[in-house]
């Protein structure tokens, strides 16, 4: 490889082309110059190295040459160098010692050692320390310096960026919000910062320790058999509870991979989850509550119906039989008075019923269901057949979808208190015309019921789906009709509004949304 | 003039478990327009229903004792509550052929469900419409005691 390298350098070279392509990082292109450090304290030997870096055509060098360890060290912290040469026996310091020296204070920046014929295993150690590369004095030509130098310090460049990535990696191991341990087969090797938070151990007292003391007592044989049973497996991810060191027990999520498969090696990263399974706990006690509420709510509603419709029997059936057993003795005004106790009862009738029903409307499980909207709209004119013909009313459908996905029981609900309030409403001298719509609007099916009666004034637009609004109180029925509407269009995500022109009727709208497959 | 029924067994009576006196007169009254024969026998409580039916307690040694052919039976009932009577009444070899009509204001789907498991022979729910009460009522024991026909005793 290095040899290819070097031939494709000496190839631009002689083309004079462009110079050293594989290697031209930035700042080995052919103007650069370099910054070179000689710290050589024999003149010749500085000279000659002087010399050969001369003969490069294509890089040019900027050189400063010290005797000194003291000077070099001094020119490092002030000037910064692209590449140094060092002599390891100078005046001032000798050896190994020399490298670490200068090393110590130039960290970031490539080193060449230079040494004797005699002691070029000193250069191998200095390599293994962190220089680069070393040369052996007489033994170097131009070519294999320039050589030495470039790949010097390109793999300086290499090998600092792999650094910084793994500086940067174990940043970002010890500032993990999660604990990362790793281990060998259960016995911790290494951990985060975060893990001994977490755990509450030092980390002197985690190493070695067995990942299995770390859990709760009881949730230790659990773990063993997932162990166990995930052996083989890249990755794994399961809940459990830890006991930390003073005994405070946490939920945890585990999520382990095997990082080494032949050497059992793991790094298992734990996600401190307590929070989170106490609102868990505490959404559960809640939705439970709710449930018992909505319980009572229901026996309430039972007791209700039962209680409030026995008086009603006893109005309704004495009534009855007070016309059947009197209605002889009976004046013209004691009959409308009678009327009157009958009408009563009927209205509170209505009334009861209608509550029940919104309140079931509000609680009622839905079953949602791809409804026929036709087949609805018919079902919903056919239970109230009798008051359309006693209204003359003429029924229009103009629907443009014929599927959507709603309650059965309710959409046919929502359909029939519109249409049976659009005849309620409807003005006395006209014939009621209704029109029952259906399109797509956007993302949305929009429904509409228009009618050509009264209309409805703009303030009271708002106010008439409030349970027991009513327009005009001569009316009958309970007021509760379009609060069922609205509660059952907006339990199934939609909402509902009217546009009126008081005096010539309303149009009341409604939406349901398109169901996200 | 409509003529009158009565049970073949005349020793056999209508009874009414029906805790609101407004009612019971009103179920009477119905079937007076139904012109039964048989004689109606109130309770406002459904413990007391069970010992009379049973002959039990106070109703052991009564004499002129007549068993029911007809039950109208509420749910809500003091003491001992329409389907606690109405589950005692078909768990026992003696009183299950009994008819029992479930009779009450109450028209939830999960009532009507219960009854009909425990074993209830009909359920209606109480008019509270003008003009049905007295005319829906009374076809019920005419229903029961005419067209209907039960196990002999």
């Amino acid at each position: 490889m290095s040899f290819q390298r070097l031939s494709t350098v000496e190839q631009s070279h002689q083309d004079n082309r462009s110079v050293i392509k594989p290697n031209t990082r930035g700042n080995m292109t052919m103007h650069k110059t370099i910054k070179i450090l000689i710290i050589e304290d024999n003149p010749a030997d500085s000279r000659l190295v002087k010399e050969f870096l001369s003969e490069s055509k294509n890089i040019r060098f900027d050189i400063d040459i010290v005797d000194r360890l003291s000077t070099a060290l001094e020119q490092i912290s002030t000037i910064k160098f692209d590449i140094i040469l060092s002599d390891l026996n100078l005046p001032d310091s000798q050896g190994l010692d020399t490298f670490e020296k200068v090393f110590s204070k130039a960290q970031k920046i490539p080193i060449i050692v230079m040494t004797g014929l005699d002691d070029t295993t000193i250069g191998a150690k200095a390599v293994h320390k962190g220089a680069q590369d070393y040369i052996v004095k007489g033994q170097v030509d131009s070519n294999l310096l320039m050589r030495s130098i470039q790949y010097a310090i390109e793999r300086k460049k290499i090998t600092e960026a792999l650094r910084e990535s793994e500086e940067r990696f174990r940043n970002l191991f010890d500032q993990s919000n999660d604990a990362i341990f790793t281990h060998f087969n259960g016995e911790i090797i290494d951990m985060n910062q975060r893990a001994c938070e977490l755990t509450g151990y030092k980390k002197e007292d985690l190493i070695n320790k067995s990942m299995l003391d770390l859990f709760s007592e009881d949730v230790v044989s659990d773990v063993k058999e997932i162990v166990k049973k995930s052996k083989q497996l890249e990755y794994i991810r399961y809940d459990s509870k830890f006991r930390k060191f003073d005994g405070t027990i946490i939920d945890v999520e585990l999520s382990k991979k095997l990082i080494d498969k032949e050497n059992f090696i793991s790094q298992e990263i734990v996600h401190d989850i307590t929070e989170r399974k106490e609102a868990e706990k505490k959404k559960n006690i809640l939705l439970n509550e709710l449930a018992e509420k909505n319980k009572e709510l229901d026996e309430y509603t039972y007791i209700v119906s039962h209680d409030l419709k026995a008086p009603l029997v006893t109005i309704q059936g004495f009534a009855d039989l007070l016309k059947r057993k009197y209605m002889d003795k009976l004046d013209k005004k004691a009959l409308h008075y009678f009327d009157n106790i009958i009408n009563g009862a009927q209205d509170m009738n209505t009334l009861i019923h209608d509550l029940l029903e919104l309140s079931r409307a509000g609680r009622k499980e839905q079953h949602l269901k791809n409804v026929q909207v036709s087949s609805i709209i018919d079902s919903s004119l056919r239970s109230i057949q009798g008051i359309i013909n006693e209204s003359n009313a003429e029924i229009k459908i103009n629907s443009e979808i014929s599927e959507i996905k709603y309650d059965p029981t309710q959409f046919q609900q929502v359909i029939t208190n519109l249409i049976s309030n659009a005849i309620k409403y409807s003005k006395p001298e006209k014939k009621p015309e209704i029109e029952i719509g259906v399109k797509k609007d956007h993302e949305k099916t929009l429904l509409w019921v228009q009618d050509n009666g009264s209309g409805i004034a703009e303030e009271n637009c708002k106010t008439i789906f409030q349970p027991f609004f009513r327009v005009k109180r001569d009316k009958k029925g309970s007021g509760i009709g379009l609060s069922i509407v609205k509660k059952i269009v907006e339990r199934h995500g939609g909402n509902v509004w009217v546009e009126s022109n008081y005096g010539s009727g309303s149009t009341f709208y409604f939406t349901i949304p398109m169901v996200v497959k | 003039m409509i003529e009158s029924y009565e049970f073949e067994d005349k020793n056999t009576c209508i009874m009414i478990v029906e805790d609101n006196p407004s009612h019971t007169e009103l179920i009477t009254e119905s079937i007076k327009e139904a012109k039964i024969l048989n004689d109606v026998i109130c309770f406002d409580n459904g413990l007391e229903a069970v010992q009379y039916i049973r002959k039990e307690d106070k109703y052991a040694d009564m004499k002129n004792y007549q068993r029911p052919g007809l039950l109208l039976l509420d749910l809500k009932l003091p003491l001992m509550d329409g389907k606690s009577v109405l589950k005692e009444l078909k768990s026992n070899e003696n009183t299950k052929t009994i008819p029992v009509v479930i009779l009450t204001s109450s028209g939830q789907d999960r009532d009507i469900e219960e009854c009909y498991k425990l074993g209830a022979n009909s359920y209606i729910v109480k008019p509270v419409t003008f003009g049905d009460f007295i005319d829906k009522v009374k076809s019920i024991p005419i229903y029961w005691l005419l067209l209907n026909k039960i196990p002999k005793r």
